[in-house]
């Protein structure tokens, strides 16, 4: 296996590392050349391209947001941010002495709204049927930074903002857990189905044999079985269940003690409708009252791996099996190999 | 073999050894056996062996290798046919052996009671791109 990679402007490259995250605000890219060996400069989009020389493909895009050169060893560190970091920079800032003011809007329309203000153009977003600054309400958007904004009304209704390598700023019901189309949500469709771009959201089996390590766990860290929203005009609805989802059991199970409950609030005035604000709650519930199942996983590199997909992986004897999704995603890419770096969530 | 230099510094070679090395890196998965990944190739650094006579010569040599400048080498019959007659080297290391010897006749240029040494220099062909 003959590993290639080409990466805008840029020669004798050196190492290459990616990150991606379902709960990161943009992906992150570093690769590192000789000094000189690099024309790329703050403020240019780089593409990156690698794998081997009979299976790559672009696994990166993004802006150069830093240079480091180091001594003695003469090497020059690019850092990358995709395309959301416009939003990340963003502070918005009205012209006028009066802050932008919107009502009646579809979220995925007021959020295209603020990262418009950051200069951000390409979107796939889904219809969420969530309207926010209904009744005479106004959504006043001023002195606030574009991704917080935007990414505190995806949260809110549990939907998922992110970029892909592709450039498309993406606003879909993605949960980040295998989907089968049995939430009944808006939005929702199962991942066999599903497609970013050109690319399948689910990419097949990971074969067993080229799995070089991992770490399963199972946990209750992340899970919540208690929401509350308070909207506007005193609006304050709630979600909550004494027992959480098992998917490995598929089974509603017991995991806390009786009569104990770890919340979540969410708050935000331009809610104004109550039914808005029990559908919200009771997604996410639904979104965080499960076991956390976990694989930590090391597997020989492959340009497909994305964060946000789900593959499928059986290895009986470590006890795993099924669909899984993967949450994090990083190619380390250098002289030591080529190894994507995973999280898998149930 | 003809005469070789170290820039303007003679040398009198006595043996050149070269190397080619490949990048491969090997991941061992837990179902068992060992997967190649090629990353390219590297140039390995070559050895030789070479008389100096005269502490000039030594002194020379030996700031050569503290300045961290790139070296002319001149010779003839290198094994790389890329080189021609010279390359531009960096000179990594030097060992230096003293030899016993009461009169040399190597270098007619040079007082016979000259120090002969038997130096053992490392030299590599990679350079740093400029900035």
């Amino acid at each position: 296996m003959k590993l290639y990679c080409n990466i805008t402007d840029s020669v004798a490259i050196n190492s290459v590392t990616i990150s991606e995250s379902h709960d990161s605000a943009t992906a992150i890219a570093t690769f590192s050349v000789p000094t000189g060996g690099t024309g790329a400069d703050l403020g240019d989009l780089v593409t990156i391209d690698l794998g081997y020389t009979d299976n790559h493909s672009q696994v990166y895009k993004g802006y150069v947001k830093r240079l480091d050169r180091s001594s003695p060893d003469g090497l020059m560190t690019v850092s990358l941010q995709d395309v959301l970091s416009r939003a990340l920079d963003y502070f918005v800032v009205s012209p006028t002495a009066n802050p932008y003011i919107k009502q009646d809007i579809e979220t995925g329309d007021l959020i295209k709204f603020v990262l418009g203000l950051a200069g951000l153009t390409s979107f796939d977003f889904d219809n969420t049927y969530f309207i926010f600054a209904t009744g005479g309400s106004k959504a006043e958007i001023n002195l606030v930074g574009a991704y917080d904004y935007s990414k505190q009304l995806a949260d809110l209704i549990a939907w998922n903002l992110w970029a892909e390598n592709d450039g498309v700023v993406y606003l879909k019901n993605r949960k980040p857990f295998p989907m089968d189309g049995s939430l009944m949500q808006p939005g929702e469709e199962p991942d066999d189905d599903k497609y970013y771009g050109s690319m399948p959201v689910h990419l097949g089996a990971i074969n067993p044999k080229n799995v070089l390590s991992l770490v399963l766990s199972k946990n209750e860290r992340d899970l919540r079985n208690r929401i509350v929203i308070y909207g506007g005009k005193g609006i304050v609805k709630s979600s909550e269940s004494s027992t959480s989802y098992d998917p490995v059991l598929d089974a509603q199970v017991s995991v806390l003690p009786s009569g104990f409950y770890k919340s979540v609030c969410l708050s935000s005035l331009i809610i104004t409708s109550a039914s808005f604000a029990q559908d919200a709650c009771d997604y996410n519930l639904a979104l965080l009252n499960r076991v956390g199942y976990d694989v930590h996983l090391s597997v020989i590199g492959d340009p497909k791996y994305h964060a946000r997909r789900v593959i499928s992986l059986d290895i009986p004897s470590k006890g795993i099996s099924g669909d899984w999704y993967i949450y994090s995603c990083d190619h380390d890419f250098s002289r030591n190999g080529y190894v994507c770096n995973m999280v898998l969530k149930k | 073999m003809g005469a070789w230099y170290l820039d303007n510094t003679r040398i009198i070679l006595t043996d050149l050894e070269e190397e080619n090395k490949a990048i491969i890196a090997k991941l061992n998965p837990l179902d068992g056996g060992t997967v190649h990944q090629y990353w390219g190739w590297e140039e390995a650094p070559f050895n030789l062996e070479a008389y100096v006579v005269g502490n000039t010569d030594k002194d020379a040599i030996t700031s050569m290798e503290r300045d961290g400048n790139s070296h002319l080498f001149v010779g003839s019959g290198f094994l790389n046919s890329d080189w021609n007659t010279s390359t531009t080297v960096l000179i990594e290391q030097v060992k230096w052996k003293s030899l016993n010897m009461v009169c040399q006749t190597i270098r007619p240029d040079l007082p016979t009671d000259s120090r002969v040494y038997l130096a053992g220099i490392t030299l590599s062909t990679e350079e740093y791109p400029d900035s």
